[in-house]
């Protein structure tokens, strides 16, 4: 089928000064290869930070016995899933979930015989951990746990326990190390066990490396006295499955009368929220700002491309064509001019993302972490999009004014314009 | 009933502190079937009263009727639609639309028609065979010469079949011999079906061929005799 001869005409036009013409184009992709690198690093940022939390602290949700969620927190012992190993049972059993691992988390003294601090000792499952600490998604990642001595706890581990750097920096406490935890047992009694020091981590959070030791969940139940689990962490096979386990998991909750409750990490992940919140109002601004740029770059090239076709203009008009159609015309032709630089900028930004993500960029440590990254340019169809759509929106605004301008002419003024 | 009556019709140029009188309160009346001339030196408003009369400029004062409709109180809108239906244009300098061919600068002028693809490109034929150019329908304007560009301007021009047609200087641009076919056609186009013409010009062969010439000096009308 033939291209409608007012297109026709448009994209003759487009291409009349293709110098200028470049120019023009340019400016366009470079504005949508710039929005597509600055949107894929931030998403990148967010990837990094979402997946490390996960893998490190939260899961993507975690179950707790009713109740806990309101009044865990002043009385975590009341609030505790007693026959967890059923109800770990139950969760497995959906889609999506890769592992179900159990916790208990108390406060505690740890002491090295000279000095004591209060610690946040967290029981767990080093297998069940081990795994949730993997990281397959990401370039470059492997773990959200790294250790700068010794290792991480095993499942034949006993008195073993791992310590955050900051804690092990604060008590001088080295690998091998003998130690005293002490803590209250669920019935409130006092109690205490002699541990060793097998491992000291580091996490993407500086200040849950400052406070948290983590130790294996048997020891915990056997300094508390108890035998159940504060915490289920369920462990998906894809982020993007959270909601859908979630429903599915509020569902057999109340089918099967489970008097369980849960959180997905996105309530949980607080700093996360907010530095995704702040990004999103600086590429908001970013956005702007290259629009801003994109349509002055462009403007004068638009607006002479219309100026010296005065005399078509007058033509046209002549011929009966309306205000609004003229205006209709040009409209299209920034139309084109944008989606054209929009595609170019497009294919532009994929070749710019995939070159930078090859060679990488080396990143110094977010606020509140102790680790730099290298960093990519993810590939995010939304970030394409969004890009894509400035560029043509751009072109269009650009094209607003000269167009207006032309549309107004009287006829017999632009036919006699040189 | 005269298919265009103008009366006192005047136009006005407002230069700063200066105002030229283009046009000073004519009165003309032209009559369906006519090929008029609009004589005159250089500055005799002769270009401006065509402009007028073509609708592409608002009079500063008088009246002007279209078959016997008033048209100077129109929107620019309305006045695009009486072009549109009405009127057909030939300019000095041609006006072709460079990026399009000869074919498609024809075609443009029924854009706004509702014609099938084959209906239009049949009347673009038509038109261009009207004028000897059917040959010629691909090539684009820098591949025409000055008469054949005109020509298309006129196959352009009557596309559309318009009651009327204002031809602006149609043959300054063009030599003796090429505006004289060029000129021929236009006679042919008038006595076969009865498109009036209305020139401006200081051709003498077009004066020559007219059916009536209508002298302007400084503005008016010169009557005939003077």
């Amino acid at each position: 089928m033939e291209m409608p001869l007012n297109l026709r005409l448009a994209f003759r036009n487009i291409f009349r000064n293709r110098v200028r013409s470049a120019v023009a184009l340019a400016a366009i992709s470079f504005g949508c290869i710039s929005l597509i690198l600055a949107g894929g690093f931030f998403e990148d940022s967010f990837l990094r930070m979402r997946e490390a939390y996960i893998h490190a602290h939260l899961g993507h949700i975690q179950v707790y016995q009713e109740g806990y969620l309101d009044k865990g927190n002043s009385k975590p012992f009341d609030y505790l899933i007693e026959d967890p190993a059923t109800v770990e049972g139950v969760i497995e059993g959906l889609d999506h979930v890769k592992d179900v691992t159990p916790r208990i988390g108390f406060s505690a003294l740890l002491s090295t015989g000279e000095s004591t601090m209060s610690v946040m000792a967290q029981g767990i499952d080093p297998e069940g951990e081990n795994a949730m600490n993997v990281i397959t998604s990401i370039k470059d990642v492997t773990t959200s746990l790294e250790f700068s001595k010794g290792e991480t706890l095993g499942k034949d581990d006993v008195f073993e326990v791992n310590i955050g750097r900051g804690l092990a920096r604060a008590l001088d406490i080295e690998v091998g190390d003998s130690l005293i935890l002490l803590g209250n047992t669920v019935g409130g009694s006092f109690n205490g066990m002699d541990v060793t020091v097998k491992g000291i981590f580091f996490t993407a959070s500086e200040e849950y490396d400052n406070y948290t030791m983590r130790i294996p969940i048997a020891l915990a139940r056997q300094l508390l006295r108890t035998e159940a689990a504060q915490t289920l962490v369920v462990l998906l096979d894809e982020t993007e499955n959270t909601d859908l386990v979630l429903a599915q998991l509020q569902d057999l909750a109340r089918t099967r009368n489970l008097k369980i409750e849960m959180k997905p990490w996105y309530e949980m992940a607080d700093f996360y929220n907010k530095t995704v919140d702040l990004y999103d109002r600086q590429f908001f601004v970013l956005k702007i700002i290259i629009a801003v740029i994109v349509i002055l770059s462009i403007f004068n090239t638009i607006a002479m491309s219309i100026w010296e076709r005065t005399k078509e203009i007058g033509t046209i008009m002549a011929m009966g064509f309306k205000r609004r159609e003229i205006m209709r015309l040009f409209l299209l032709e920034g139309s084109i001019l944008g989606i054209v630089g929009g595609v170019l900028g497009t294919l532009g930004g994929l070749l710019c993302a995939w070159l930078i993500s090859l060679v990488g960029i080396p990143m110094p440590p977010p606020p509140g972490a102790t680790v730099g990254w290298t960093a990519s340019i993810q590939l995010v169809p939304g970030v394409f999009m969004t890009a894509f759509v400035i560029s043509v929106t751009a072109a269009i605004a650009s094209s607003v004014y000269p167009s207006y301008k032309a549309s107004r002419l009287v006829v017999a003024d632009a036919l006699r314009y040189a | 009933m005269p298919i265009i009556e103008a009366r006192n019709l005047a136009k006005d140029y407002n230069l700063g502190k200066t105002v030229i009188h283009a046009v000073k309160g004519v009165d003309l009346r032209i009559e369906p079937e006519e090929f008029i001339a609009l004589a005159g030196p250089s500055g005799s408003g002769k270009t401006t009263l065509l402009n007028l009369l073509g609708c592409i400029e608002v009079p500063s004062s008088g009246t002007l009727q279209m078959d016997g409709r008033e048209v100077t109180r129109l929107s620019a809108d309305q006045l695009a639609d009486i072009r549109h239906d009405k009127l057909g244009f030939v300019f000095q300098t041609f006006n072709l639309i460079p990026v399009l061919t000869a074919f498609e600068n024809v075609e443009y002028a029924l854009l706004k028609r509702r014609l099938s693809p084959k209906e239009r490109r049949d009347r673009v034929m038509d038109a261009l065979e009207e004028v000897g150019l059917v040959e010629h329908a691909r090539h684009r304007p820098e591949e025409l010469s000055g008469g054949q560009r005109q020509r298309v301007a006129i196959a352009r021009a009557l596309v559309r079949q318009p009651e009327i047609i204002l031809a602006d200087e149609p043959t300054a641009n063009l030599d003796h011999l090429t505006g004289g076919k060029v000129l021929e056609i236009m006679k042919r186009i008038n006595e076969e079906r009865k498109t009036v013409f209305i020139f401006s010009t200081h051709d003498p062969k077009i004066m020559e061929i007219a059916g009536r010439v209508v002298y302007l000096r400084d503005g008016e009308i010169v009557p005939a005799g003077d």
